[in-house]
């Protein structure tokens, strides 16, 4: 009696109880055995996916026409797992996806919990999207340019613009970018080096037109001059001249008025760059555009643009010992810029007088006219080793360093904090940043070089171990995890093509990080600190708006929420959004994972043991 | 009162077995045949199973004679699959110490008699018997000749290499 004459039923049945990695190992045992699994292929690898909770358990996909037709009527949010049509392939995937995140974090409890909420909207590779929660829409930006505000309950389409002519191109365009907050939606477009600024149509009718919150149509009935809106037109700045003043003091009003539509947006202003910009950030009421660095001389240009006024608070310059700057991140207290090897923080050297947190230049408007900035009031940077020879340039828009930048504005590095990956493990040199996100007061800051992700925390509590050399600067790498494969195997993760394994996205809300990587979509919740406060006395920098009253202290296991590539990932009060690949036809659509807006989700008041005990 | 109902089984080398008919019914096989032809004093014959198989298979049957038959349309996809492979009570497992050949013979005997229970029992053995080896060891286990080329083997290592263990 051999094993190769029992039946073939028989022999799957075995199969079905083996695990992935004994399967591979069935197909090399003889001939036989390959023949089994390549002629059951599919059945096997969905059989092995569910033993191995790859997917779910109903998923059902092969056998029978009738009852892969029912199975796929049951499968509800699961309507992928129908259009897999290579389950070895998902398997392999999904495998190697739970192997990379496993080594440095066994053990733990998953935090995400999905929502059954079926896919939503369709969103292709390299399209864009950003979640409006005040007013409960979804806005996506399409690959062709156009811009679409769709209805979060019905995904109903209610505002679009179109690209009208595509514009000249640019040489070498930056890719679009969306961004969006508290009212603004700033937006570029293919092949342009026009930044445009379009605004809530439904502030625009309220006295503090950017206030978060939509208003009421109480608020709105009792505005005193409703039809005083702005006017519809472009206030066009140009982003390259070194003029401060606002075109919006000569700005004209509207004098008809129509109830505001939800989701609608109006243009404010478009800012153009020359040569162009390569990067945008925004936190409310500043844009950080950066223009793009001057390959001869290294250099490049940080504008902070006050957007409610249209005026530039600052203009910096990056150092060219930096090297070539790879993304931007703004907050109130802070601007991040990395570089290739290095990401370097610069601070707001005045306190934002409004302690509220609320936007300084609130303006006071009965009449809706924008009060000329205080200029004694705008914050300025503290810049590290600005020496006017080091800007002085041959570029049209760098001749004449005394129009640059005031000097004044700058001052000698006091309080630059640096993070240099230099001090770090040598493995991570393999990589270089490429983007930076920052919790929204701007003192905690994740980076993405290449496949790892990096959480800088700068009260973090130096661990210095002995071997170590001991930290003198402030502020730390407290953690880095990377994709790709266990530490030790630095050889073997040089091998794979860092291409497919770059993360593609990242957001960050102080508490919780979405990765999007072509591997798969990860959570990472960071972990309340308190508990350690006790033991390192070290106080957080005093900011000039309230802090949450905890600081982090830790990094939970990432959490592999998805092994399919994701491209884009919003983190918002009460749940998270992500795109996530339908495996056939390449598409992405946006998922809420959440539940309900303040159900599960994360408490202004930092009661973050919720976010560990279950739930974004 | 008389005694439970009891049934004959015959092996294919001949032997009778005198069981009750409860505990034959555990055999979906042999609960369909007395279903059909009705009560009778007629050894019901298995030609493929032999005695010595039987009396291994009857004797499984006996210690299960109690559990609530498994119904015929569960989902098998409703199990909690992870913990399937592992899921062998003790006296099964006893039960299932035996050597190869009897093994296979008798998830054989239990696929012709459609005893499920004790087919899962019977391929969860080898399953855990096959787990965590290398092909070399498997082939040893079974002893498989290895009909690959060197080149067709290294090309099949090749594609599952991913799945290595690291």
């Amino acid at each position: 009696m051999h094993i190769h004459t029992l039946p073939v039923e028989t022999l799957l049945q075995i199969i079905g109880y083996l695990p992935i990695q004994t399967i591979c190992t069935l197909e090399s045992v003889s001939q036989t055995f390959h023949k089994l699994v390549k002629r059951n292929l599919n059945a096997i690898y969905q059989v092995a996916a569910r033993l191995h909770q790859f997917a779910p358990q109903n998923a059902l996909t092969c056998g029978p026409q009738a009852a892969l037709k029912a199975a796929v009527a049951t499968l509800g949010p699961n309507k992928w797992l129908h259009e897999i049509r290579d389950w070895k392939q998902f398997c392999k995937s999904s495998f190697l996806l739970e192997q990379a995140w496993s080594f440095s974090c066994r053990g733990s409890q998953p935090i995400y919990r999905r929502m059954e909420t079926p896919d939503v909207y369709r969103i292709r590779r390299d399209e864009d999207f950003k979640v409006d929660e005040v007013e409960q829409t979804v806005i996506i930006r399409r690959d062709t340019g156009d811009l679409e505000v769709v209805l979060i309950e019905t995904g109903e389409q209610v505002w679009k613009i179109r690209v009208a002519a595509p514009p000249p191109p640019v040489q070498a365009a930056p890719p679009p970018f969306l961004e969006f907050g508290k009212g603004f939606l700033i937006f570029s477009r293919k092949g342009s080096n026009l930044i445009d600024v379009w605004r809530r149509s439904a502030d625009c009718y309220h006295p503090h037109s950017y206030l978060p919150s939509r208003p009421t149509n109480d608020q709105l009935a009792r505005s005193p001059d409703a039809a005083t809106a702005f006017s519809s037109g472009y206030l066009p700045i140009d982003g390259s001249s070194n003029e401060r003043t606002s075109p919006l003091t000569t700005c004209t009003l509207r004098t008809s008025i129509q109830l505001p539509r939800r989701g609608v947006f109006l243009p404010f202003t478009q800012i153009a760059y020359k040569p162009r910009f390569s990067k945008y950030s925004y936190a409310h009421p500043y844009l950080a555009a950066l223009r793009d660095s001057f390959p001869r001389q290294g250099l490049s240009v940080v504008d902070i643009w006050h957007l409610p006024t249209l005026q530039r608070s600052a203009r910096l310059c990056i150092d060219r010992d930096i090297g070539p700057v790879a993304d931007i991140a703004v907050s109130l207290t802070y601007l991040y810029v990395a570089a290739s090897q290095r990401i370097v923080a610069y601070k707001w050297i005045s306190t934002i007088p409004d302690e509220s947190g609320e936007p300084v230049f609130l303006p006071a408007y009965p009449q809706f006219v924008l009060p000329r900035p205080h200029t004694n009031q705008l914050p300025t940077f503290l810049c590290e080793r600005i020496n006017r020879d080091d800007v002085q340039g041959s570029s049209d828009n760098i001749t004449c360093p005394a129009n640059m930048v005031p000097v004044t504005s700058f001052a000698l590095p006091t309080d630059v904090q640096r993070i240099n990956l230099e001090d770090e493990r040598n493995w991570r040199l393999a990589y270089q940043f490429s983007s930076v996100a920052i919790s929204p007061d701007g003192s905690d800051l994740v980076a993405i070089a290449g496949s790892h992700l990096v959480v800088y925390l700068p009260n973090f509590p130096n661990r210095g171990s002995a071997n170590s050399k001991p930290n003198t600067k402030k502020g730390r790498i407290a953690f880095a995890f990377g994709i790709g494969k266990k530490a030790a195997d630095i050889p073997k993760l040089k091998k794979l093509s860092t291409v497919t394994e770059t993360i593609k996205h990242v957001a960050f809300d102080g508490h919780r990080i979405l990765l999007c990587s072509p591997k798969g979509v990860f959570a990472v919740v960071v972990k309340d600190r308190r508990c350690l406060e006790a033991a390192h006395q070290s106080q957080p920098t005093p900011l000039p708006h309230p802090k949450p009253p905890f600081t982090i202290c830790g990094v939970e296991r990432p959490h592999f929420l998805f092994a399919r590539p994701g491209t884009c990932a919003n983190l918002l009060n009460g749940s998270a959004w992500f795109t996530m690949a339908y495996i056939h036809f390449n598409d992405f659509g946006g998922v809420d994972v959440s539940g309900g807006a303040n159900d599960s989700g994360m408490d202004e008041d930092g009661a973050s043991g919720r976010v560990s005990a279950g739930g974004i | 009162m008389s005694a439970a109902p009891q049934v004959t089984l015959e092996s294919s080398d001949g032997e009778k077995f005198k069981v009750d008919k409860e505990v034959a019914e555990r055999s979906v096989l042999i609960k369909n045949m007395i279903e059909d032809v009705g009560e009778s004093d007629n050894p019901i014959p298995l030609p493929n199973v032999n005695a010595s198989v039987l009396k291994k298979v009857l004797e499984y049957c006996e210690h299960h004679r109690g559990d609530p038959l498994p119904a015929a349309d569960a989902d098998p996809s409703n199990d909690d699959n992870r913990k399937r492979a592992t899921e062998i009570s003790d006296w099964d497992q006893k039960f299932i110490q035996v050597d190869q050949e009897m093994l296979f013979e008798i998830i054989l005997a239990a696929n012709y008699m459609d005893i499920k229970p004790l087919l899962d029992v019977g391929c969860k053995t080898v399953a855990n018997m096959i787990k965590g080896k290398t092909p070399e060891e498997i082939r040893k286990l079974f002893n498989i000749v290895n009909d690959f080329t060197p080149e067709e083997e290294a090309q099949i290592k090749k594609e599952n290499e991913w799945a290595e263990d690291r």
